[in-house]
């Protein structure tokens, strides 16, 4: 399964939640000041346990950095 | 008089703020002269960019750590958009990420002038009014569109002094006045400080408060300039309040002229 993650194509070996994609990453899913969208739209935390990724998915995992 | 000032507090969407100085966080050399410059400019809320998680973070700890523990108003902006749709989903990662419905707009039109695109912040800025946010927009130093701003339902307005990082100074004072006159929301001159006389100068104008980042981060002794800022935008605002006398073309006396001694002698 393909899924495009901050814009690079990743591909995954089997079906993948969203929490076991952000533990992949490093990231802690309860650390606060991260979110997620998929195609576009927020994901918010609450649900993160639930969703799926899907085949063409597009993931964007930001944090707030310092900057202006 | 102290105790009028300390009821001068800038009020933003129901939101008491006893400094009129707001501060980015990029730029500094290290954490810990980012932090002390913070504290040295007595300033209550900072703005934080939002960016993909595997952009490198040169300050190693998490920014979010280090603004924590000094207890600021987050101030999550939309910097490095381009267009309205950009921005809006930014804005919603930014609520997520941070817990607050505050957002500074911010959308550029190229990457040369980084004046702001009025065409796209304006949609945007509408966007999130009606999703909810209090939207604090970085906008031109144009009073049409300040006045669209507000008539939006923004909570400020933010014109530029001169380009982001530039230190130019305020390029388009009788504009700021402009401004000043026109909305009744908050205005903080926003980009383009270079100096404590250019935040003085802001305030003087009518200012209420200032956003700085540049200026303060890039500064020889950043920690020195936070404090020379403080007292910069406290100096102009009360300067304002005092209220100026006018320029004059010519001299005005402030001495009497009657009973000076004088070599010529009265008939």
């Amino acid at each position: 399964m393909t899924v495009v993650i901050n814009g690079k194509k990743e591909d995954l070996d089997q079906p993948t939640g969203l929490t076991e994609l952000l533990r992949q990453k490093q990231i802690d899913p309860d650390a606060p000041g991260f979110a997620v969208a998929i195609n576009e739209a927020v994901v918010f935390r609450k649900v993160w346990p639930e969703v799926m990724l899907r085949e063409g998915d597009s993931v964007e995992i930001i944090r707030a950095t310092q900057w202006g | 008089m102290i105790k009028e000032k300390e009821q001068d507090v800038l009020e933003i969407a129901g939101e008491q703020f006893s400094s009129r100085l707001i501060l980015g966080t990029a730029r500094y050399p290290n954490p810990l002269i980012m932090t002390a410059a913070l504290e040295a400019s007595g300033t209550q809320m900072v703005t934080l960019s939002i960016r993909r998680h595997d952009v490198t973070d040169s300050f190693g700890e998490s920014i979010l750590n280090i603004i924590r523990r000094g207890s600021y108003r987050l101030l999550p902006n939309t910097a490095g958009c381009f267009t309205a749709k950009e921005a809006v989903l930014t804005a919603e990662l930014a609520r997520e990420a941070l817990e607050t419905n505050w957002i500074k707009l911010e959308i550029i039109g190229d990457d040369e002038t980084l004046f702001p695109d009025v065409v796209e912040l304006l949609s945007a800025a509408q966007d999130l009014v009606n999703r909810g946010f209090v939207v604090l927009p970085y906008c031109n130093d144009d009073p049409i569109t300040c006045r669209k701003l507000e008539d939006i339902g923004c909570s400020v307005v933010m014109p530029l002094a001169a380009p982001i990082g530039s230190g130019a100074g305020i390029r388009n004072a009788y504009n700021i006045q402009i401004i000043r006159e026109t909305v009744r929301i908050p205005v903080i001159i926003d980009a383009g400080i270079g100096t404590a006389s250019d935040a003085a100068l802001a305030m003087e104008l009518g200012a209420d408060a200032v956003l700085l980042n540049t200026a303060i981060s890039c500064a020889e002794h950043p920690v020195m300039m936070a404090e020379s800022m403080k007292l910069a935008v406290q100096a102009g605002r009360l300067a304002y309040k005092a209220g100026r006398i006018p320029k004059r073309l010519y001299a005005e006396r402030s001495s009497p002229m009657t009973g000076l001694i004088r070599h010529e002698i009265e008939n």
